[in-house]
């Protein structure tokens, strides 16, 4: 190369560094490595592991195809604990949603004084971390001396029996995340301008009419984020029913969490565990999939108004 | 004022080039370090210089020991009082029981394991030992490090096979002799002795240490004492319990010691492997809060005198003694049938430390599995001992819960029943405890629940082989 060559190819680099869109491609670009180191490459390895056996040495041994998955989804551990957790997430959810709502309503209500003080006093269950709230709750339903069959004077074995067991690890979770709708729905509805609600009442808008057309339009973007939020956390739930069941009885209250865990860190079957990963993701996928389509299509399309 | 962002200059640019350069160079370093460690070669006992102190050549050598926090206190002081004599340094890291395989197969599996040397309970051996991860004896015993009273025959051969064979090549040293046994509150059963024996022709106490001949004698006699209001304790909590309370009663019922044959063929599908359920099945109704019990609370339920009987492990075992008296207040002896399940621990080494670590790793877990710190082990922290020269007359009479463990007093102790050692045992244990745990609480039949579980089982180990 020589040195005119040399000069001109340094110049067009600069050049090129002046350019605005090179500078907003270098600003993004850590964030699209972490992203790609963090999140895309090993959703990539995940599917690419799924298609092979690995050793016991956690090596990998022959390509099998998609008899990793064929092996899932034929496990009925798999597919009951599936099932559970999409049947906790629709549960949970629409628990922490309606509660959440109904004790906003009530804190903004004209009944209730010093609001925020309220706000506040809901949220210590979310700052528990999940391993904590399990284990409050399993002293508290723990047949030999928790104080749930204490005080109604009863014996059941509520985390070790049919359907109690269930409805044990959802009390846990509404208990735990109903004030992140609490919160989230407060904060919302602190911010609709009264004047909305002085127009209604002159339209003539009853209680019930206000509610439907002025404050439920007005919380739809909280809506749609705080529920997309709870429900992909809804599914990955792990550390409550551990510590509250261990999926039990039998495997009842086995989240698609723990079967994936269990492949993966117990029984070391790493091929197995990728493929159930891939479906999982799948899963999830499809759930925030319908939200967004339900309730934020327009927030998010070109056209929206968000 | 600050530099508004979108002038863009030349400086920043430069300055934001050069960060993402250094932070490359600097995670490419990080690299390098990272590819530094571990790793060694060398034949063990390669640096001895005075074989008639081999420890002297180690002076100086850091190891690190992993233990479950279980037993940490008792691998603090065996660790301090070994650095102290030999300068060898030890410093031990504690893992919690339930997560202290995975976390260490995890380490294995990345070739950088943080520890050189560790203790694995009985059924974990099989995933340390088949893949390669644990380093093999034998040349150790083959060099100057081995010390010749170390008499590696005096260990119960029962422990010494389960704690550190694996296909006949040694890999680990026996450090805890765990066996389950079936305490009961002899004050209790001689007040309802009479009646009993009026009503059943039979004694209502279990023999000194042969225990009862059967599950069928022990569940007339839970029925019998559940009707006085005396509950049994049981563990049928689904956790790993239930992987130890059920081959009690399989190998009682079916005379196998094992619930896989020696190909590695489920024997579930044995009529007695579904009557050992039955009678399981069965205790529920007698038990207190049986679907709700597990170790922890089997074992506060006895000691609050809340239940006349419980099979339970031997540091239980021990506070029950304190508790209750031995033979004033409790009996102990062989689960009913006996044969009572083998749990207990071995010191293993890994494989990938560097070979003089490995050295000192080695000479530190003789010692502590020595005949002297058996000793000490077990008057000192309650950890049965493995060997046969621990028995002697005066523990025996200062521990009297000792005499259940000794084999000349009761030979029982060395038949037991064994759960499947092999690196399938976490997914063959999870199977069987899901499933027990599903018919204990009444959800399906014993007969159904062992063919679902025999099927399984002999899926697996076909996918493993």
């Amino acid at each position: 190369m020589s040195v005119l060559e040399a000069v001109t190819d340094s110049s067009a680099v600069r050049a090129r560094l002046d350019d605005d869109r090179t500078i907003a491609w270098l600003f993004v670009a850590p964030a699209l490595v972490l992203l790609g180191l963090v999140a895309i490459y090993p959703f990539a390895m995940m599917i690419y592991n799924s298609l092979f056996d690995f050793t016991q040495a956690g090596r990998m041994d022959e390509f099998v195809g998609l008899a990793n998955y064929v092996r899932v989804l034929t496990d009925g551990r798999f597919t009951s604990g599936a099932v559970f957790t999409v049947g906790f997430v629709l549960v949970v959810v629409t628990a922490e949603f309606l509660l959440g709502l109904g004790m906003s309503l009530l804190i903004y209500s004209e009944f209730v004084k010093r609001r925020q003080i309220w706000v506040v006093l809901s949220l210590p269950p979310m700052m528990l971390s999940p391993v904590v709230t399990g284990l409050t709750w399993r002293m508290l339903l723990t047949p030999e001396y928790g104080m749930v069959n204490h005080l109604l004077g009863i014996e059941v074995a509520w985390l070790a029996s049919r359907p109690w067991s269930a409805v044990a690890v959802v009390v846990a979770d509404v208990w735990m995340w109903t004030p992140l709708f609490v919160l989230v729905f407060t904060a919302t509805i602190q911010s609709i301008p009264a004047v909305y609600y002085e127009a209604a009442r002159v339209d003539g808008m009853s209680r019930w009419q206000q509610f439907k057309w002025v404050t439920l339009p007005q919380m739809r973007t909280a809506i749609a984020i705080v529920l997309l939020l709870r429900v992909v956390r809804a599914f990955k739930v792990f550390p409550k029913i551990q510590v509250l069941t261990l999926g039990g009885p039998g495997s009842y209250t086995e989240s698609i969490a723990m079967v994936t865990y269990n492949y993966g860190f117990r029984f070391f079957d790493l091929g197995r565990a990728n493929a159930a990963g891939v479906l999982y993701w799948l899963l999830m996928f499809v759930a925030a999939y319908l939200i967004f389509r339900s309730v934020a299509e327009d927030l998010i399309s070109p056209g929206g108004e968000g | 004022m600050g530099r508004d962002t979108n002038s863009r200059g030349r400086v920043g640019r430069r300055s934001y080039l050069r960060a993402v350069g250094a932070g490359a160079t600097a995670a490419g370093l990080a690299g390098c370090v990272g590819n530094l460690t571990g790793g060694g070669s060398g034949e063990p006992g390669g640096q001895v210089d005075d074989t008639a102190n081999p420890t002297g050549s180690y002076e100086g050598v850091e190891l690190n020991f992993a233990t479950s926090s279980n037993y940490i206190d008792a691998w603090n002081d065996l660790a301090s009082q070994f650095s102290e004599q030999s300068g060898i340094e030890v410093e031990v890291t504690s893992y919690a029981q339930s997560e202290m395989l995975t976390q260490l197969l995890n380490q294995f599996r990345a070739q950088e394991a943080s520890f050189d040397a560790f203790i694995s309970d009985v059924i974990w051996t099989g995933s340390f030992m088949q893949p390669g991860f644990a380093e093999d004896l034998g040349p150790y015993f083959d060099s100057p490090l081995a010390n010749a009273d170390y008499d590696y025959d005096d260990h119960l051969t029962v422990f010494a096979e389960n704690y550190g064979q694996w296909n006949g090549t040694r890999y680990g040293l026996p450090w805890y002799g765990d066996v389950m046994k079936l305490s009961v509150r002899k004050d209790v059963l001689e007040e309802h002795a009479d009646a009993y024996e009026s009503e059943h022709d039979e004694s209502i106490m279990p023999e000194m240490f042969g225990g009862y001949e059967s599950y069928a004698k022990y569940n007339r006699v839970a029925q019998f004492m559940h009707d006085q209001g005396w509950d049994m304790g049981l563990e049928g909590q689904r956790g790993w319990n239930i992987v130890y309370y059920y081959p009690n009663r399989f190998a009682a019922e079916t005379g196998e010691a094992s619930m896989l044959d020696d190909d590695g063929n489920s024997r579930l599908d044995a009529e007695g492997a579904t009557t050992a359920l039955q009678h399981y099945i069965d205790q529920v109704e007698w038990a207190r809060n049986p679907l709700s019990t597990g170790y922890t609370q089997s074992r506060d339920q006895f000691l609050d005198g809340n239940t006349w009987a419980v099979e339970q492990w031997g540091t239980a075992t021990a506070q029950f003694i304190d508790e209750w008296g031995w033979e004033e207040g409790v009996r102990v002896s062989l689960t009913p049938g006996g044969y009572p399940n083998l749990g207990g621990w071995g010191v293993l080494l890994n494989t990938y430390s560097n070979q003089e670590v490995k050295d000192a790793a080695f000479l530190f877990a003789q010692w502590a599995t020595s005949k002297e710190m058996d000793k000490y082990a077990f008057t000192e922290h309650g950890v049965t001992p493995t060997r046969r020269s621990s028995f002697t007359d005066e523990i025996k009479e200062e521990y009297p819960q000792a005499r259940y463990q000794d084999p000349e007093e009761n030979p029982g102790i060395e038949q037991l029943s064994l759960r499947p050692r092999n690196p399938s045992y976490q997914e063959l244990g999870d199977t069987m405890q899901v499933q027990i745990s599903d018919a204990l609480s009444g959800n399906t039949g014993a007969a159904e629940t062992m063919q679902s579980i025999h099927d399984e089982w002999e899926s697996i180990m076909s996918e493993n082989e």
